[in-house]
């Protein structure tokens, strides 16, 4: 196996070009488990260590946020964002454990693509723009976009992920992550990720997203729009909560069957709304 | 009685302590040895296939690779604890998944993993036994076709095909007794593999030197033990074989017997060279050990008034592919069944059973956490059936010193009194028990409690303790520390029998070369046992140093005093004395020659009253003195989710006397949080034969993050008359008391009782369902 250290994305987007089934290394925390385990074994490994500037996070006055791909998720999760964006640094604080929060990283985890890992639904409740590098140039990719299937992404084999960018959170938009683990540090059983805007009580748009409940990030229009335009009321909460148990297709594994995950569904996605309202709630 | 010495009793850290946490601790794996070789395993991929034929070679091609073994290179030379069952490699057949089938060592560690992977075994699957009911079925295709031909320990009792064995408890009258009951409760309950889950997968390095000793460096719970098989296997004397003991990274039982030593002797034997084998985190969970899943039938009954009155329990083991220790785990779960209470009919049976799933063997508890789950259950469906409470219930039949244990044993000393009440009154029980089923957020609080037994005393030890020049103490002993603080315990117990300062007693990491015996670092026993052989040790140098004073003042060695800090004199005379310095130099260049004493035993307690109780097939004569413990803890059932979460917990423990307290609460908080795992957590699966969670990322054990600060060990002192300073053990039994105390506290808070642990989410959810449908 061939190891590449570029310096610059077009040198790294050329090396993945170049090697058929190349992949990209950041911080390794699910690569090298995946090599470890023998589930891959690819020719060359192209390093992103040295590519200068993706390891940026920025805040921009008007809210926005652009955050390179080698931001890792330490940083993010010691990050405090603005509104519902907030629902990134939440979930980032639950990926696993420190030393792998350390050095794992933001791009990496959403490329990595598994359904049950915290960070791709955050992403997609936030409405993330994700900039894809080829040798044909950029290209955004909405997050929700972005997920095609188990641990499959839009991407294709010689672009690269380079920078994820978040809209200006509306004013009175809150987000909150709701994980639910066997233990700390595990992956979700179920997650819920929320971004409510507020108004007076009333929710003028939500986005919820389930993890962990189909092969890529869970969100559906329908349940969305059931809670659009109520004030948040326990039965518009269950409505959206059964609409996204109905389209639920989770997998059987360890953490449970997709019997008991999906029967979860519904009260996760009552606490996971409720943590965003009371957001709204607490003095600023 | 005069006051107890310093070291008894203090708070010491331990001396490993600084190198663990700087990471300078060396464990088997950290070691390397000149030349030395490593080594990888082939495992099987069935639970149930002959061996038709090994194709090894590609794998010897390799370059890199020194040796090939297979099950037909080795000799046909068996051991086991009771039943000669085990091969280093799997001979003509494979028993379970992950079974080692053949080994490889290379010059390096890929070398010898890519090697092995390229081994090619042709097998004739067979149809596996993969349950307790299709072991025991008519017609079951035996585990074992050549079990009528092993050698054995005598009377296992076995009678039906794949039984390892079969044993029983019995006093009084069951039958009859049912008749006097005024409530009855009956239930079966289903207890999970778990897995040892030490730190430290398992690893060992051999090599022989050009005289054609064996040096074994490996972690393990007995040098004795170890190098005891190792004589069995390779056939060497045990003259010729020394088993060494690096830092041990944890072991609860999965470590007791032998785990790859013997191999890795056969790869350093046709090698010439040392060897080394550390397994995976993954081939430790295959390949290893694991607590014995079981199936637990009780029906116990009870006067009006709460009096207990009888008990029938009948209990069947899984002991995977391989024996083990299956007998003794058997035997010591039905000792323990009748539980700290004065039931006058018992009758107590229960089988261990082979299937085709990885062998079970000792795990902290050693059979009593699968009964003690039952049986305490039972007390609290009794108490909720006679409107009593379960604390209550539990003093009332509690057993007192000088009461009788089942098998006729008198209980030498019993705090179990002093652990309820102390237990009940810090946790506040009154109030919390009004306010069982209350909660918020679609959460209901319940709070538990559990009592139980275990032992301390059993097999045989020694010890000794010798004087250097400067009057310091070197002890030597073969009880491996796991990491619980043996050797610091044993440490301070010498430099008490001495009255001396701690820092002046040397202890050095078992050697079978350089310290005396000791059966193992098990059965809760080393600080009791060991203790004692200790003491023994200490006392010999004592009357050493006594007779030396007496020379030296010309009195009687009666008028000596031994006085802390290292010194001896005239009674009644403080100027008149020697310090073990002075002494011990005398002894060295004048007369009598260095001073060493030494203690040796075999448990010398009660043996068990055969005229008393009908006893059948249990392998020991006597083990005993007993120790006892209760729990409270507090949980919160999220009805979402069906999650149980641990708010609380108080652990009481007789200890007889804490030797080192920090070092006992590090016991009762480990052992209550292993068995917290074992309550919601951890189960080993299989379908089909096929292990489907044998990695960390499947399985897995609670962390810091996942259990309260809120865990109060309570420490109670009853001294035990035999025990050194009066203390007794403290391993086991933390873990034991744990997951009826939790299930005891879902059923308050849900009205449920779970009869099957661990009590997962989704089985708590699923109960939840199903009494909502009522």
């Amino acid at each position: 196996m061939q190891l590449f250290h570029p310096t610059t994305i077009d040198e790294a987007v050329a090396l993945l070009a170049a090697h058929d089934e190349a992949r990209c290394i950041a911080g390794g925390q699910s690569l090298v488990a995946m090599l470890n385990l023998g589930l891959l074994d690819p020719p060359a490994l192209v390093s992103l260590r040295k590519v200068e500037g993706l390891d940026r996070l920025t805040r921009h006055a008007d809210g926005s946020v652009a955050m390179g791909a080698a931001v890792t998720q330490a940083a993010l999760a010691s990050t405090d964002l603005p509104g519902a964006l907030a629902v990134l640094s939440e979930a980032a604080q639950q990926v696993a454990h420190p030393a792998i929060r350390n050095f794992g990283t933001v791009g990496g985890a959403l490329c990595h693509a598994d359904p049950a890992a915290d960070l791709p639904p955050a992403f997609v409740a936030a409405d993330a723009r994700l900039t894809a590098i080829g040798p044909d140039g950029a290209r955004s990719i909405r997050a929700e976009d972005f997920f095609l299937d188990y641990l499959t992404t839009a991407l294709a084999e010689d672009e690269i992920l380079t920078e994820i960018r978040l809209p200006p959170p509306p004013p009175g938009s809150v987000g909150a992550y709701h994980k639910f683990a066997r233990v700390d540090g595990d992956y979700a059983t179920v997650s819920v990720a929320v971004a409510l805007t507020l108004e007076d009580g009333i929710c003028r748009a939500a986005r919820v997203v389930l993890g962990s409940c189909a092969a890529q990030p869970l969100r559906l229009d329908a349940a969305d729009a059931a809670l659009a335009d109520t004030q948040l009321d326990s039965d518009a909460v269950a409505r959206a909560g059964a609409l996204l148990q109905d389209s639920a297709e989770p997998l059987a594994d360890m953490r449970g069957s997709a019997d008991y995950r999906r029967r979860i569904i519904p009260g996760l996605v009552a606490r996971a709304v409720e943590a965003a309202r009371a957001r709204s709630e607490a003095p600023a | 009685m005069k006051g107890l010495p310093e070291a008894i009793g203090a708070r010491l850290p331990r001396r490993d302590a600084a190198d663990k946490l700087a990471g300078a601790a060396r464990y088997t794996d950290d070691l390397s040895r000149p030349g030395m070789l490593h080594a990888a395993i082939l495992g099987s991929p069935w639970p149930s296939a002959r061996i038709l034929g090994i194709d090894t070679a590609a794998a010897r091609a390799l370059p890199g690779v020194r040796a090939v073994l297979t099950g037909a290179d080795l000799p046909d030379r068996r051991w086991g604890l009771f039943v000669y069952d085990e091969t280093p490699l799997a001979a003509g057949v494979v028993r379970y998944v992950g079974e080692p089938v053949a080994a490889v060592a290379a010059a390096d560690l890929a070398t010898a993993r890519a090697a092995a992977a390229l081994i090619e075994v042709d097998y004739e699957e067979l149809t596996p036994v993969l349950s307790i009911e299709a072991a025991l079925e008519d017609g079951a295709v035996p585990v074992h076709r050549e079990f009528g031909s092993y050698e054995k320990r005598p009377d296992l009792g076995f009678e039906r095909v794949n039984e390892i064995a079969r044993q029983e408890f019995s006093e009084g009258d069951v039958e009859a007794a049912w008749a006097d009951c005024d409530v009855i409760v009956e239930g079966v309950y289903q207890v999970p593999s778990q897995s040892h889950v030490y730190l430290e997968p398992v690893s060992a390095i051999a090599e022989f030197d050009r005289a054609g000793k064996l040096t074994v460096r490996s972690a393990n719970q007995s040098v004795n033990k170890v190098q005891a098989t190792l004589s069995r296997a390779l056939d060497l004397p045990m003259s010729k074989i020394r088993v060494v003991t690096p830092a041990v990274g944890g072991a609860f039982g999965g470590k007791s017997g032998v785990t790859v030593q013997p191999l890795v002797a056969h790869l350093a034997r046709v090698t010439g060279r040392p060897v080394k084998l550390t397994l995976t985190r993954e081939e430790d969970f295959m390949a290893m050990r694991r607590r014995h899943p079981a199936v637990v039938r009780v029906r116990t009954g009870a006067k009006a008034d709460g009096t207990l009155i009888a008990r029938d329990l009948d209990i069947v083991y899984d002991g995977g592919a391989y024996a083990e220790d299956s007998p003794a785990v058997l035997g010591f779960g039905l000792l323990m069944a009748r539980g700290p209470y004065a039931i006058p009919h018992c009758r107590l049976r229960g089988r261990a059973v082979y299937t085709n799933r990885l062998r079970a063997a000792g795990f902290r508890g050693y059979g009593n956490p699968q009964v003690t789950f039952a049986t305490e259950a039972q007390i609290d469906e009794l108490a909720d059936r006679l409107g009593l409470d379960p604390v209550e219930l539990r003093l009332k039949n509690a057993v007192e010193a000088g009461g009788r244990w089942i098998g006729g044993q008198t209980i030498t000393s019993c705090g179990l009194r002093a652990c309820l009440t102390e237990a009940r009154d810090t946790s506040g029980w009154a109030g919390k028990r009004r306010d069982g089923g209350i909660g918020a957020g679609g959460k209901r609080r319940g709070v538990g409690v559990s009592a139980f037994a275990h032992i301390c005393g059993l097999l045989g030890t020694s010890a000794t303790v010798r004087l250097l020049e400067d009057g310091t103490a070197a002890l030597a002993h073969s009880a491996v520390d796991l990491g619980q603080g043996a050797e610091a315990a044993l440490a301070q117990i010498c430099a008490g029998a001495l009255d001396i300062d701690v820092d002046r007693v040397d202890s050095a990491p078992a050697d079978s070369g350089a310290a005396p015996y000791n059966w193992s670092t098990g059965g809760s026993r080393v600080t009791y046992m060991v203790g004692r052989a200790v003491m023994q040790a200490a006392d010999a140098v004592r009357q050493q140093i006594a007779r030396h004073a007496a020379e030296t003042f010309e009195c009687a060695p009666g008028d000596i005093e031994i006085r802390p800090g290292g010194r001896a004199g005239i009674v009644g005379v403080p100027e008149r004395e020697l310090s073990f310095g002075e002494i011990s130099l005398r002894a060295h260049y004048r007369t009598g020659g260095p001073i060493i004493g030494s203690g040796a035993l075999v448990y010398d307690g009660e043996a068990f009253d055969y005229k008393e109780a009908v006893i059948r097939n249990y392998p020991f004569e006597r083990v005993g003195t007993y120790v006892f413990g209760a729990h409270v803890v507090e949980v919160e059932v999220d009805t979402v989710t069906g999650k149980v979460e641990i708010l609380r917990a108080w652990a009481a423990h007789d200890v007889g006397r804490a030797i080192n307290p920090t070092s006992v609460e590090g016991q009762i908080l480990g052992g209550f949080v292993q068995g917290a795992g074992y309550a919601l957590l951890e189960e080993m699966l299989w379908e089909d034969g096929q292990p489907v969670n044998p990695s960390m990322m499947d399985y897995k054990v609670f962390g810091a993050l996942d259990l309260p600060l809120d865990i109060h060990p309570i420490i109670v002192e009853e001294p035990e008359p035999s025990g050194p300073f009066g203390a007794k053990g403290i391993g086991e039994p933390p873990l034991v008391g744990a997951a009826p105390a939790i299930a005891n506290a879902v059923a308050h808070a849900t009205g449920l009782r779970l009869r099957t642990i661990p009590m997962t989410p989704e089985r708590v959810l699923d109960a939840l369902a199903a009494a909502a449908e009522r």
